[in-house]
């Protein structure tokens, strides 16, 4: 037990190095800029005289040397206070988190639509005509190089306004999340597809697969049972990493279809140099990361026995 | 049921709602379009490109706030569409003698949504709310001017007093950013105000529920009795609800319009307008926002332009039809004043005309300057250095100033459209006076706009004088202007700005703003109101 809590304690030490080194990259970068924040918090067509400025800069704690502004912001940002938004004028924590559920929500059913449709594309092209790989190979490559701003266009001007078969947006349909999703996840699936089928057709040539068609099992669940758990560990690690996609994706999709979220924040907060709810989104990326490499590291052992102890194998 | 409205609205109606399209019978334009008649209920969508930062309107500088707000909050004075003002909740005003002191007798049948009435003490707590330090007002406060202190002579009388003479006030008043709130309301703090989820007010809808970056809800105020009396309609709004949709992609905001999925939308784009406004299930609405129109402003005081020969070949070296029209897709309006024709009693349409592009002229200017070296490029210089011609550009340089930039390199002057995509930065040099040229507009429907950019007291760093004008002339014509109650004095005084302005060339006009709203013919009542913005209350959508 005593071993656990120390992998515990020091994961939770280095979760909040993580978080402590974004949040101050990000502080030192958004406060290094020339320029007087008090501008980008008044706007340009407004009318505020000097004495209303000097009241903004006091309320912002902006009249502070750069030294003392940094260990307050440590100091809020220990109790989880992320400070106030200079445009939205309300406390970033309420903001982020009343946007979250919607970027959770689409950021889950991508990774989920993504993965399910890579298994699915590896699986049934890794057989041993060329023909249908070539075919899918090539469309990846077309889903992966097109920019997801216009996929998301495209596939709005197609279903959305042409057919009419889906809303753009509209908080209480479901059906909403549809074109969405399928804008996040295709080019993550166009990318995972070619690992999963690479470690599917290398386990497939592997004597264990050969032995388990000698047993009579049909081809289908040789791929699937026996050989897609080998090809799961590099697609997991993708997979993971695809979470910075997801975030920067969610800016896009969000935009593109009106949809709510941390996304739309992000954009308008980096337009108006919105500091406090830049500050809050990079911290609270840090964290999802940090949560999201552990989850990923639990999957792993999940997946691989050889990974959990006492099993008597080694990981290759 | 017929909406109720008069002659003069009626043509004054006509005369704003252009309706590009192949139908004569358009949304706004006819209340009795098919024989079917104005009908109660119905919801109607409405898409808006932006959304407000902060939902107050007595700290938000932005104009979607007034917008977005105005279904919800009353004023003590209206402004019609053509600019004249009438009362409101306020039933009468008067001024003192020596333009110092309004005195308002209010409505005395006036309830704000959460059900206590509206009286004298409710309406100053809204300015003590509007000029406390707490609220942060980015506009509203600036926009009372010399304010000096609201005084409560009855139950439903007031007095408020200014340290000089301020005509503008009225139509200050007039703005939802100086919206009456109950006062109740107003002690939820900043932040609740800002968050939009507790807006309450006496308009004839009633705030609903809010998402941000998705939609917010309206519903019909029952008990709506106090209309002005120009407002197109009397009693309740027509509608049921209203939903407000934020997309700010206009592609997908235009094709929500033409799917069917909103009603209506703001903010075509230019170079779709043909496209919606070609199929017969859809018109738009236009109108020059009033103002100061899309204006170069030459900082008067930089190197480059403190020789008004070169500001005056600036001037006149740009073919600002030809741009318009090719820019704008011939649906374009190329400026002659700083202020736009529709700004209500102030525009000087004597200018127009008065200043035609002249290359010829432009560069017989430069040549007197000095600047007659040329450079590989074509670009003029002098001593060794070439002709450029810094503005400062917060984003992208919008296609129009592109064009312009071409235009003026056959002048051999070059345009270094400096973009940044941080505000801070290009706040920065506006204050520090590192520019030539800065490119703006501004609306609102009084000719004190002009007072914003080009009264000393300004400045470019904290406020709009980026011309960085100070001529006592100029302050002199403001100031009487802001001090006389005759509309046609004030109108003399802001006609001699405007000509000062391009005299001096301080200024290049370029392009009238013009508010684009595309409408599904099945919407009617909709109209734009003073500010150009869409007025829900007399709106009304035929039974689908």
């Amino acid at each position: 037990m005593p071993a656990l809590l120390r992998v515990v304690v020091a994961r939770l030490g280095a979760a909040a190095l993580v978080v402590w080194g974004a949040a101050s990259c990000a502080f030192l970068a958004l406060h290094l800029i020339p320029g007087d924040p008090v501008n980008a918090i008044v706007g340009s067509n407004s009318l505020v005289g000097d004495e209303q400025r000097a009241e903004v800069r006091h309320h912002y704690g902006l009249d502070q040397p750069l030294a003392v502004q940094y260990l307050r912001y440590l100091l809020r940002l220990a109790h989880g206070d992320l400070g106030d938004s200079y445009q939205l004028q309300q406390p970033v924590s309420s903001v982020l988190s009343a946007q979250f559920r919607p970027t959770a929500e689409l950021a889950l059913w991508a990774t989920l639509v993504a993965v399910a449709l890579a298994v699915a594309v590896a699986v049934l092209t890794s057989g041993r005509s060329r023909l249908p790989r070539r075919v899918s190979a090539a469309i990846e490559l077309v889903v992966v190089s097109t920019p997801s701003f216009w996929l998301g266009i495209v596939l709005l001007t197609v279903f959305s306004f042409r057919l009419g078969w889906l809303p753009v947006s509209d908080g209480d349909d479901v059906r909403s999340l549809v074109l969405p999703v399928a804008t996040l996840a295709l080019p993550i699936a166009a990318v995972l597809i070619p690992v999963v089928r690479e470690g599917l057709l290398r386990a497939l040539e592997q004597p264990f697969a050969q032995t388990a068609r000698a047993r009579g099992l049909a081809e289908p669940a040789v791929r699937v049972r026996h050989g897609l758990r080998h090809a799961a560990l590099p697609a997991l690690t993708l997979t993971g990493w695809f979470t910075g996609t997801l975030l920067g994706g969610a800016v896009v999709v969000e935009d593109v279809f009106a949809r709510s979220g941390i996304g739309r924040v992000t954009l308008q907060a980096v337009e108006g140099r919105d500091l406090p709810v830049v500050q809050g989104v990079v911290a609270l990326s840090a964290v999802v990361f940090v949560a999201v490499g552990a989850l990923i590291e639990v999957l792993y052992v999940l997946v691989d026995p050889r990974l959990r102890e006492g099993t008597g194998v080694t990981a290759a | 049921m017929r909406s109720r409205r008069t002659a003069p609205l009626e043509a004054v109606l006509l005369s704003v709602l252009v309706l590009v399209g192949a139908q004569a019978c358009g949304p706004g334009a006819d209340g009795t379009p098919g024989g079917s008649g104005p009908r109660t209920g119905g919801h109607l969508t409405y898409a808006v490109k932006k959304e407000p930062d902060c939902w107050d309107p007595h700290t938000s500088a932005q104009d979607v706030t007034a917008f977005v707000q105005r279904p919800v909050f009353d004023s003590l004075v209206y402004q019609t569409p053509d600019g004249e003002l009438e009362p409101w909740l306020a039933q009468s005003w008067r001024t003192s003698e020596d333009g110092e002191v309004y005195t308002f007798t209010l409505r005395q049948d006036v309830t704000f949504h959460d059900g206590t009435p509206l009286d004298a003490e409710a309406v100053k707590a809204n300015f003590d709310h509007v000029t406390a330090k707490g609220t942060r007002s980015q506009y509203a406060a600036g926009l009372l001017g010399p304010y000096q202190g609201t005084t409560v002579t009855g139950k439903y009388q007031l007095e408020v007093r200014f340290e000089r003479p301020y005509a503008p006030f009225l139509q200050a008043l007039s703005t939802t950013y100086l919206g009456i709130a109950s006062p109740a309301s107003l002690k939820a703090g900043a932040d609740k105000l800002c968050s939009g989820t507790d807006s309450v007010g006496s308009g004839p809808f009633k705030a609903g529920a809010y998402l941000r970056g998705q939609q917010r809800q309206y519903t019909r105020n029952p008990d709506y009795h106090w209309a002005p009396e120009h407002a197109g309609h009397s009693g309740p709004a027509m509608l049921d609800s209203l939903t407000l949709r934020f997309i700010a992609e206009d592609t997908t905001r235009v094709g929500a319009l033409t799917s069917g999925q909103v009603s209506a939308i703001d903010a075509v784009p230019a170079n779709q307008a043909p496209m919606v406004s070609r199929d017969p299930h859809f018109g738009i609405l236009t109108m020059d926002v009033p103002g100061v129109v899309d204006t170069f402003f030459l900082n008067t005081r930089s190197e480059l332009f403190s020789d008004v020969r070169v500001r005056t070949a600036f001037q006149r070296a740009v073919d600002l039809d030809a741009i318009t029209k090719s820019v704008f897709q011939g649906t374009g309006t190329r400026a002659w004043s700083p202020l736009a024709p529709s700004t209500p009693h102030s525009y000087d349409a004597a200018l127009e005309k008065s200043w035609p592009f002249d290359r010829a002229l432009a560069g017989r200017l430069l040549d007197e300057a000095g600047w007659t070296g040329r450079d590989a490029q074509g670009y003029r210089t002098k001593d060794g250095r070439t002709l450029t011609v810094v503005a400062p550009v917060y984003g992208k340089p919008s296609l129009f100033s592109q064009a312009v930039q071409g235009d003026l390199k056959k002048s051999g002057i070059r345009l270094d459209l400096a973009a940044s995509t941080d505000a801070t930065e290009v706040a920065g040099r506006l204050a520090q006076g590192r520019y030539d040229v800065v490119e703006t507009s501004w609306g609102r429907a009084d000719g004190d706009m002009l007072s914003h950019f080009f009264l000393t007291t300004e400045g470019s760093a904290t406020g709009h004088n980026f011309s960085r004008v100070s001529d006592p002339r100029v302050d002199d014509w403001l100031r009487r202007a802001q001090a006389s109650q005759s509309p046609d004095e004030r109108a003399a005084n802001y006609a001699e700005v405007q000509r000062w302005a391009l005299d001096q060339a301080a200024v290049v006009p370029a392009y009238v703003v013009k508010a684009a709203v595309g409408v599904n013919r099945k919407v009617h009542g909709l109209r734009l109101g003073s500010s150009a913005w869409p007025e829900f209350y007399g709106a009304w959508t035929e039974a689908r």
